[in-house]
């Protein structure tokens, strides 16, 4: 174009110069081409020839005097200034100057502007225009809005934009729809290609539709929409209700949920029913199959397109009872209401309170009450709550209260704890909590004014093994625990054995005189014991008679040494503290002399078994019609006999009259006070007690404070609340002997036993066989010391490799019920606490160690429960090891 | 790795002090490394058996002597088992019931020691009266019968089978100690550096579990933890001590056992026949307990007959008899006949005199059996007393017989044989020296 331009100047200007008219003139135009960006400018200058003086230059941009933002505008110096936005026709523009000459004159005469000559040039304006989409991929839920952004860059951010989805303007319902301001709002449902392209379009100014720049980004469309249902397995009681919630998320607005069961919106009779709402109403009975309740999302609208579904299966049974809470949670003495919490409880449940059936009361599936009456048994005892459902859909659920009869103990739990071991054939809890409360001298005076426990005489007529069990029965459950217990260690310091006397006849009596005087005078057990059959029988007293003249034969020595090596002095002269008397060479001076043993002897003859008939008899018997001894006088040895310390019987005397000085000389003996002393402190309390208590303990034997001598009850009185005996040294303390091993653990298990036998069986195993004692000696011996040591430990003699492993098996047996029903450990109580490993680790401290469980076993017996599942082996596990240990078996 | 065993040991030495299987120390110079096998067997007969009638002297004075001082009790000279000794010069009765064990004696397997008690050192019926030492508490059944465990007259201490086994500890190779009782705690074995392990016929060995498996493993590992507590309490340690080594032993014993063939030779139902069982079945896994040197403590009870005592020895040697022999037997089988003796003990004698109840008392000085391979038999050592009552070897004035053998010569004798040197019996024994011949000559 512009060369044309050119080429037509030149042609127009040859005339004139052939003419040689004035020169023509000429204006050349420059640049005479180019191109520029939007909003540059460009200065344009001219070059002018044969011009007159008075001259206009006109400056034109596309015909349009001096332009216009649309195509540029230059101004009367030629200064080009592009428009903003590339003008229509690819931005083409002319840039024209003409030179014309002025006005000449005025008024009507005026010369009219003339013009001479012009040029122009062809200027391209570039489209620097851009647009970006932002993002330029995108996923968009269902039903979901998104909000793209522009850029626009080389040119007016004012530019419109035009918008399409896909091919479609604005899109629409299928596609999406796209507003002005790029917020997509996606379709409800996902069209057939998910995938759709957002494009925009920049337009240039005016109302033709050009199209400075594009851009298009991609859409994915996905269904979001997730819902769950809750809860997601459940079981209703039949007819019971069940509110559903959903949560859901990247569903549309205007979503609709639908419910159903087993494939029927809205489910039906045989499944239940569900509101739209969620509200599930279980069936009357259990159907056949499982109701699947489900959940569906749609879209808004008609449509039936499931955007997100979700099912719980149900299951159609009452629920199983569980109690979350039981209040009061401690309780005292007193008739008392618990309301028990929870969950699945039903009108038809019914309780039991610490194993017994006891009605309830049903105020709703979440609380039932029961009435209980709380009595001494149950203080310091975990005390099962348990709630049963019958059929249909049985179970049952358990908890505890605890029973406290106090909240202000006078005695610490250990203090009470280390008290009842040694008065008692073991703490229970209820024992435990009684003494906190009333402390020791109250307990002491209740035990001495109790009844004795009896040994009947239908017994009389069965093996001795049936006494046995009797007796280990009533230290098992009897109340008056430390008369037997006081029985028992007489029994093991005037020892009969049923290894030589195994008839009942005989071994009944024995025993009643230890249970009659457990709590009354020495002199009175002695001469009781000398003359019942039992002990005849088994000293050789029976029927001992004087000096054969013919066959020379003596009177038997067994009783006369034994009684009172083993019974009442010792071998060794005492001082006041159980120490020996040494003699100036420092050997223990002798209680008696051979001669001595031949002397009582003598006294000791001529006592046959009573016949049961008036008077005294004239015959040895050979058969014990039952009651004491009775003397025959022509067999007992009437010479003068000089006793202990020089007391002269003189000759002549009776049989009964010498047997009761002979005891009172050995009763008044000075070694009686610290011999028994110290052997009722071993058997009670410890085995090596210090001399000092020894002597304290001696001098109430000796005298109980109302010059009386050899009161047992004051003696036991005074070894019980001495301040030694609630001490803890290195060296106090003992061994727990077989039998009171296994009633220590199943009176503080609170264990029902209803076979005996399995406690005598099991404690021969451990060494004891309960009044089978091997020997005289008894079954083990107050002189027994620790091996290669000086430390006193009687039950030692019996605790053996062997014996020692006997003991943890038998635990094992009996934690781990291998006996059977022969013993009910009530489980579910300790069940329930194992829930909460500390607080059963807690309370089997309180009951079988005096709350005195070290930390380091605390955390060896947790750790053990952890290697175990069920809540019955964890609490047999805790059991188990804190039975078995050490720390338990010796009582301090 | 850490084996087991290593973990036991560590538990059984962290145990109360002393009552570990520790074997760590005095372990004799003059301990020999050769010797095989030896095992001793001590059958302690309790209560006081009445050796008067077990053994009585069938030539023609004495045995007068004999019925005058017995009366009542003494037995017809025809009912007696007639053997010889001294090369014939002296002759015996072994009572009647005892048949199986004069057989033992025929066969020069069975020596008899006589009137052996416990001294300090010999003495005379004069020396008593004039104050010489004797045994304290003599006639009382529970110093007697700890005095004849340790040797120690004056009362207390350790076991001479204890004492001797401490020299003998490098012998053994294995974890057991060397001394076992199958007849409760026993006071023989205890030494200063062994306990006796006890494995009574019919207790079980090891522990009984229950519940899961991973439940009883995490117990029995917890036990072994508990026993290693330190109470700062004498009694528990000493009770944890004790189970701790049950614990221990009771792997290795049931191995052993397991391992070794059951033995054909049929022993009494007797308690004494099963305790001999099961020294038996011990010794034959001897070898897979690591063992050359063991000591084993049986024994019955109900010698105390202070009345009826024919009937009632009758009925003790009945079972006494048959036990010890069909042991014997045992050890032929396992052909270590050579290599076990067996031994009698009681804490005392009994008044030759009878009471009137037809029973004899407490005495002193008693006649005692010694059986096995490797001994003399056929023999008497020592000598009886004269038998007169209250006569020049009477302590009292019914047949208390002084012993002319001292019970430190009568073990001095086993723990030789056993492998005590001589220059270390009196380590064993301190009142030896007081004898002027240390052994008898039996093995």
């Amino acid at each position: 174009m512009r060369l044309t331009t050119c080429l037509l100047l030149l042609l127009a200007a040859l005339p004139s110069a052939a003419v040689t008219t004035p020169a023509t003139p000429t204006v050349v135009l420059k640049p005479g081409s180019g191109s520029l960006d939007p909003d540059k400018t460009l200065q344009f200058t001219t070059t002018l020839t044969n011009a007159p003086a008075a001259k206009q230059l006109r400056w034109y941009v596309n015909g349009v005097r001096n332009g216009n933002t649309t195509v540029g505008t230059i101004d009367a110096n030629g200064l080009f200034k592009a428009p903003a936005v590339q003008p229509a026709g690819e931005g083409k523009v002319t840039v024209a100057v003409e030179l014309w000459t002025l006005v000449a004159g005025s008024g009507s005469s005026a010369t009219p502007p003339k013009k001479l000559a012009a040029d122009d040039t062809l200027l391209v304006i570039r489209n620097t225009a851009k647009l970006a989409l932002d993002p330029g991929y995108k996923e968009v839920g269902l039903g979901a809005s998104f909000d793209f952004t522009t850029a626009i860059t080389g040119a007016p951010s004012s530019l419109k934009i035009r918008w399409f989805v896909d091919t479609t303007p604005n899109g629409n319902a299928t596609l999406g729809t796209v507003d002005a301001n790029g917020l997509y709002k996606a379709p409800s449902v996902l069209p057939s290609n998910s995938k759709v392209a957002l494009k925009a379009e920049l337009l240039a100014p005016g109302t033709t539709i050009r199209v400075l720049a594009t851009d298009t980004s991609y859409i994915q469309l996905k269904n979001l929409a997730n819902i769950t249902l809750a809860p997601s397995t459940a079981t209703v009681a039949p007819g019971a209700k069940l509110q559903f919630t959903t949560t859901l998320t990247g569903a549309p607005t205007g979503y609709r949920l639908r419910y159903s069961v087993n494939g029927t919106v809205g489910g039906n009779a045989t499944f239940g029913t569900i509101t739209t709402a969620g509200l599930y109403t279980a069936p009357a009975a259990t159907p056949a199959e499982k109701p699947i309740v489900k959940v569906e999302v749609l879209p808004p609208g008609a449509s039936t397109t499931v955007l997100d579904s979700d099912t719980t299966t149900l299951t159609i049974k009452f629920p199983a009872a569980t109690i979350t809470s039981v209040t009061p949670a401690i309780v005292p003495i007193g008739a008392h209401t618990l309301v028990i919490r929870g969950t699945g409880f039903r009108s038809t449940s019914t309780g039991q309170f610490n194993g017994a059936a006891t009605p309830i009361t049903f105020v709703s599936d979440t609380e039932v009450r029961m009435p209980v009456t709380i009595t001494q048994d149950h203080m310091g005892s975990v005390l099962g709550v348990r709630i049963v459902n019958p059929e249909p859909n049985p179970s049952s659920a358990s908890s505890y209260i605890r029973g406290r009869s106090t909240a202000n103990p006078v005695l610490s739990n250990s203090d009470a704890f280390r008290f009842l071991r040694q008065a008692t054939w073991g703490p229970r809890p209820q024992d435990l909590d009684k003494l906190s409360r009333i402390g020791k001298t109250a307990w002491l005076d209740e035990q001495f004014a109790l009844p004795s426990s009896t040994i009947p005489d239908p017994l009389l007529d069965k093996s001795l093994d049936y006494t046995q069990e009797h007796f280990l029965q009533l230290a098992l459950s009897s109340d008056d625990q430390l008369r037997l217990r006081v029985a028992f260690a007489l029994h093991k310091i005037w020892v009969v054995s049923g290894v030589e006397v195994d008839k009942s006849r005989q071994y009944i009596p024995y025993l009643r005189i230890l249970l009659n005087r457990s709590f009354g005078n020495y002199f009175d057990l002695m001469k009781d014991i000398t003359l019942t059959p039992a002990m005849g029988d088994y000293l050789d007293m029976v029927n001992n008679v004087k000096l054969n003249l013919t066959t020379g034969a003596m009177p038997n020595e067994n009783y006369a040494r034994e009684i009172k090596q083993l019974f009442t002095l010792g071998l060794t002269q005492l001082n006041p503290n159980g120490t020996p008397k040494l003699d100036n060479t420092g050997k223990p001076l002798p209680t008696y002399t051979e001669a001595d043993v031949l002397t009582f002897a003598r006294v000791f003859t001529g006592w046959t078994y009573n016949d049961g008939k008036p008077g005294a008899p004239t015959q040895l018997n050979y058969y014990d019609k039952g009651g004491p001894m009775e003397a025959v006088q022509k067999y007992h040895d009437t010479d003068l006999k000089t006793l202990l310390n020089g007391t002269v019987l003189p000759a002549g005397q009776t049989a009964e009259t010498d047997l009761d000085a002979a005891l009172r000389n050995i009763f008044n003996h000075p070694n009686v006070g610290p011999f028994v002393a110290k052997q009722l402190i071993q058997q009670l309390v410890t085995s090596h007690p210090s001399d000092a208590y020894v002597q304290r303990a001696a001098a109430v034997f000796n005298n109980n404070g109302q010059g009386v001598r050899g009161d047992l009850r004051a003696l036991v009185r005074a070894i019980l609340l001495d301040a030694e005996a609630n001490a803890v040294t290195p060296t106090s303390g003992k061994l727990m002997e077989p039998a009171l091993y296994v009633t220590n653990m199943v009176r503080g298990l609170q264990a029902p036993v209803t076979d005996t036998p399995f406690i005598a069986d099991h404690t021969i195993d451990m060494g004891q066989k309960v009044f089978y004692p091997p020997s005289v000696f008894s079954y083990f011996s107050p002189g027994f010391r620790i091996a290669g040591g000086t430390l006193l430990a009687p039950e030692f003699q019996i605790y053996t490799t062997a014996t020692a492993t006997a003991r943890v098996n038998f635990v094992a047996d009996l934690i781990g019920g291998r006996f059977g029903s022969d013993v009910k450990i009530p489980w579910t109580n300790l069940q329930a606490l194992a829930a909460d490993p500390n607080l059963l680790v807690d309370y089997i401290s309180d009951v079988f160690l005096g709350s005195t469980m070290s930390p380091q076993m605390r955390t060896l017996i947790q750790q053990a429960m952890l290697a175990t599942s069920s809540s019955k082996e964890k609490a047999q596990t805790a059991l188990y090891l804190t039975l078995v240990s050490p720390q338990y078996q010796v009582q301090r | 790795m850490k084996t087991r065993r290593d973990f036991l040991r560590k538990i059984s030495s962290l145990a109360a002090a002393g009552a570990g299987f520790t074997r760590l120390g005095s372990i004799s110079a003059n301990a020999q490394t050769a010797g095989g096998y030896r095992a001793l067997v001590c059958v302690f007969l309790f209560g006081g058996n009445d050796g008067g009638n077990m053994v009585a002297p069938l030539d023609p004075a004495r045995y007068a002597q004999y019925t005058r001082g017995r009366g009542p009790l003494a037995i017809p000279a025809n009912q007696f088992g007639a053997v010889t000794a001294r090369g014939g010069a002296e002759s015996y009765g072994i009572h009647p019931s005892l048949e199986p064990l004069r057989q033992l004696y025929l066969q020069k397997r069975m020596a008899i020691t006589l009137n052996v008690g416990t001294l300090v050192r010999p003495v005379t019926k004069t020396d008593i009266r004039n104050g010489a030492p004797v045994p304290s508490n003599l006639y009382s059944h529970s110093d007697q019968t700890q005095q004849w465990q340790t040797s120690n007259p004056q009362g207390g201490g350790l076991g001479w089978g204890g004492r001797a086994a401490d020299l003998l500890l490098s012998y053994n190779t294995g974890i057991l100690p060397p001394g076992i009782s199958v007849n409760g705690n026993s006071l023989l074995l205890t030494g200063a550096q062994t306990r006796g392990l006890n494995v009574s016929p019919g207790s079980r060995l090891g522990l009984n579990g229950f519940g899961s498996d991973t439940g009883n493993a995490a117990r029995e590992a917890a036990i072994q933890q508990i026993l290693t507590f330190d109470s700062g309490v004498t009694m528990i340690s000493q009770a944890s001590g004790v189970l701790s080594n049950a614990i221990t032993a009771a792997v290795e014993v049931n191995n052993a056992l397991n391992s070794a063939a059951p033995l054909t030779t049929v022993f009494p139902q007797t308690g004494l026949g099963q305790q001999l069982a099961q020294v038996a079945q011990i010794m034959a896994a001897r070898n897979n307990l690591g063992v050359n040197r063991q000591i084993f403590f049986a024994g019955m009870g109900g010698f105390d007959n202070h009345s009826d005592l024919l009937p009632s020895q009758t009925n003790l040697f009945n079972t006494l008899g048959p036990a010890i022999a069909a042991f014997y037997n045992a050890t032929t089988e396992l052909g270590i006949t050579d290599q076990v003796t067996t031994f009698t003990e009681s804490e005392f004698g009994r008044t030759y005199n009878s009471n009137t109840g037809n029973g004899s008392d407490h005495a002193w000085g008693s006649q005692q059996m010694v059986i096995g391979g490797a001994v003399k038999g056929g023999e008497v050592y020592g000598n009886l007393p004269i038998l007169d009552l209250n006569g020049p070897d009477d302590a009292g004035s019914r047949g208390l017989w002084i012993p002319s053998t001292a019970l430190d010569q009568y073990a001095a004798t086993l723990a030789q044989w056993f492998g005590v040197q001589p220059i270390d019996l009196p380590v064993v024994f301190p009142n030896l020296p007081n004898f002027s011949s240390p052994t008898l000559g039996f093995l």
